[in-house]
């Protein structure tokens, strides 16, 4: 009885006082009962404890998961004591947290301020999705309180590289305050890992359809389902999660399908993410030029790619006569990507359903050309049946597509094949060897300093660069528009360059090109880009901001700038 | 007698004058409660979501220029300020429409790159 009476004491000492000085405990479970099977649903919650009379006003933590193990559904605020609290809900796919073990992982006080002083940090992981959550209220955040229940779809793991389900989530820092007395509460994790334990394998009932791709961005993505033998049944459509995986039920064993995979945005209206932009930049307008040093008495390309891909994607303009995208590329197609930087082509109706102004340049502007297949057939010479047949069966329930975008010739958005494919039928894969490079896949990484500054009532945007042997540049800002107006670009490039600035709206590309390769961008300042105020600023802070800011070198290989 | 009372009335007119003095104050920077900053350096947002822009205080060691960066999650830079700046509390803004939707972190940093302080904000939907 006292040995009890002992150990009762010690726990109620230790939930009472905690740990270190700690405020407060940030918790996440699941309240769904185990045990799990792939395809269950299951929900976690997260909620504060409080050990030391916290008060905080100000929650905010980031944590992440595992998003081969888990799908993401949905997830929803709770807060029934704060409903008149300010939340917000960020989400990144594809990096994970690097914890500083100095003071133990648990400690996502330390976490944070570690982070912040750059120790903690994030890296590119594809395997886990980040999620920062922010609550902030006028009146104290009560604990035990569900503040948020996040549901997820279990997935299998099979092929996945992770032998159980031990870390499926993970908190990885908590800044809670009190925002009135400005005081910051130290935060220990309740638990760190959400462990699911056991979970029952996957049945036909859960095949799993997945892509490759370089993109982040993959939960964007969607996938179309059509049946191919017996009676075909209507197409089975949806997006993949974010870790390019679908889990699709109700297919029938031993029956024919065709997968096929779409970028993301809607073609009825025209509308894409801002990123596809990214797409097609400079490197790839280089890469064609260069392939075009060297023409047949046809005009058309005789230069080398290193993927027969290349080629197919360099071919941008529709051949009116053979009406079909081979992989012919010509002067014609390098002078469209160029005029494609420079803001000359024309805009496409997407309702007219024709091919008049199309060109097949992955962006905003001409939307998604999607090169999709399975990865076996991805990038082979010669395809001779459906590239994206599946027979699904209870031994076969994983299918791996690839996926890519016209006009992306350097591959930045598209997945690089395993060989070069040139000369290769689907049915004969792995008998050709990637040539010796033309150009490094691999970029290489500079530094750059971009900033602004108000000076005598103009905000100077200045591009300064001491990177020699630069062929091209380019960098795609972003503006605020009500409060500046673009005024000009001063070029300092050299004199052989060919200059482009591209104004859209709020956006503005500009950079520098020599079709021959046969100079370089000057060092030094070569690019100044002028706004005019529209109202009284004091400073300049966030006006500009910086998307595509790359490089490529004379050899073709890609640059990406590192701003300071 | 006439002109020698008006030019003694004249000389003690002159005589009566003082020299104006004209003291130029520094401008004192009204800092609100919300961005009060208790240590000698650093950097203080007004509130933590945002949706247009946010005021800022940046509390600075001396006079000379800075640094106000804006940070993606992996650190990478989206948007730089080159600032010259007093020394003590600056009230600025940091404006966001150029971003993207999305949570960031605002650094003030000295031109050698020293840190001087650092916050997150959440962009309203």
């Amino acid at each position: 009885m006292k040995n009890l009476l002992t150990m009762l004491l010690i726990m109620v000492t230790a939930i009472s006082f905690g740990q270190n000085g700690e405020d407060l405990k940030l918790d996440h479970s699941v309240t769904t009962s185990a045990p799990y099977s792939v395809g269950d649903i299951i929900t976690i919650k997260f909620n504060t404890l409080d050990v030391n009379s916290s008060v905080p006003t100000l929650i905010q933590f980031d944590y992440q998961y595992n998003n081969k193990l888990l799908e993401k559904i949905d997830h929803t605020f709770k807060l029934d004591n704060n409903s008149s609290a300010m939340t917000s809900l960020n989400h990144w796919d594809g990096y994970t947290f690097n914890g500083d073990a100095a003071s133990g992982i648990s400690d996502l006080t330390y976490q944070y301020d570690s982070w912040n002083a750059g120790g903690a940090n994030y890296s590119a992981n594809a395997d886990w999705s980040v999620e920062r959550i922010t609550v902030q209220d006028g009146i104290s955040i009560g604990h035990a309180q569900t503040i948020l229940e996040v549901r997820f779809r279990v997935k299998d793991k099979i092929n996945t590289g992770y032998d159980d389900y031990s870390q499926s989530t993970s908190l990885n820092w908590a800044n809670i305050k009190d925002n009135s007395t400005d005081t910051t509460y130290s935060v220990w994790a309740m638990t760190k890992n959400v462990d699911l334990g056991d979970v029952g394998g996957g049945t036909l009932n859960a095949v799993t359809i997945k892509f490759l791709s370089p993109v982040t961005n993959k939960s964007e993505y969607a996938y179309y389902i059509n049946q191919i033998s017996g009676n075909g049944s209507a197409t089975i459509t949806g997006n993949f999660d974010a870790a390019g995986e679908a889990i699709i039920s109700g297919l029938i064993d031993g029956t024919q399908y065709s997968v096929f995979v779409q970028g993301p945005g809607d073609y009825q209206t025209g509308t894409f993410p801002a990123w596809m932009d990214d797409i097609v930049t400079i490197s790839d307008v280089y890469l064609v030029f260069n392939y075009m040093s060297s023409t047949d008495i046809d005009g058309n390309g005789t230069g080398t790619f290193d993927y027969w891909l290349q080629q197919m994607f360099a071919n941008v303009k529709w051949d009116q006569n053979s009406e079909v995208w081979d992989a012919t590329v010509n002067d014609e197609d390098s002078y469209i990507f160029l005029s494609y930087l420079a803001g000359t082509l024309p805009d496409y109706d997407f309702t007219s359903n024709t091919q008049e102004n199309f060109y097949a340049i992955s962006s905003t502007k001409y939307g998604g050309m999607n090169y999709s297949m399975l990865s076996s057939k991805y990038g082979k010479e010669t395809i001779s049946s459906d590239p994206g047949a599946i027979v699904p069966s209870p031994s076969e329930t994983v299918f791996t597509f690839a996926h890519g975008f016209g006009g992306d010739v350097d591959l930045s958005h598209s997945y690089t094949p395993a060989t070069s494919g040139f000369g290769e039928s689907a049915k004969n894969s792995n008998n050709s060897k990637v040539k010796n490079t033309s150009f490094q896949k691999v970029p290489e990484t500079s530094n750059l300093d971009i900033s602004t500054q108000l000076i005598d009532g103009k905000v100077i945007m200045e591009i300064n660069t001491t990177k020699t042997g630069l062929a091209g540049a380019q960098f795609n800002l972003t503006y605020d528009s009500n409060i500046l107006e673009f005024s000009e670009v001063i070029f300092d490039t050299g004199n052989e360059m060919t200059n482009f600035a591209n104004h859209n709206g709020s956006k503005l590309f500009i950079g520098s090109l020599d079709l021959n390769g046969e100079t370089t961008v000057k060092i030094g300042t070569p690019y100044k880009v002028i706004f005019t105020p529209k109202q009284s600023i004091t400073n300049t802070a966030g006006l500009v901001s910086f998307g595509v800011k790359e490089g490529v070198k004379t050899d073709g290989t890609k640059v990406k700038f590192n701003i300071q | 007698m006439k002109k020698v009372i008006i030019g003694l009335m004249f000389l003690g007119m002159l005589v009566g004058c003082t020299q104006d003095e004209y003291i130029i104050y520094e401008p004192v920077t009204i800092v609100p409660e919300s961005l009060e900053i208790v240590e000698p350096v650093g950097l203080k947002l007004e509130n933590t979501f945002v949706s247009d822009k946010v005021s800022v205080n940046v509390k600075l060691p001396s006079d000379g220029t800075y640094r106000l960066k804006i940070k993606d999650i992996i650190g990478n830079l989206v948007s730089q300020e080159k600032l010259s700046a007093k020394e003590g509390d600056n009230i600025l803004s940091i404006y966001t429409t150029s971003l993207e939707k999305s949570s960031y972190t605002v650094e003030l940093q000295t031109e050698d790159g020293d840190l001087l302080g650092s916050s997150v904000f959440v962009m309203l939907n």
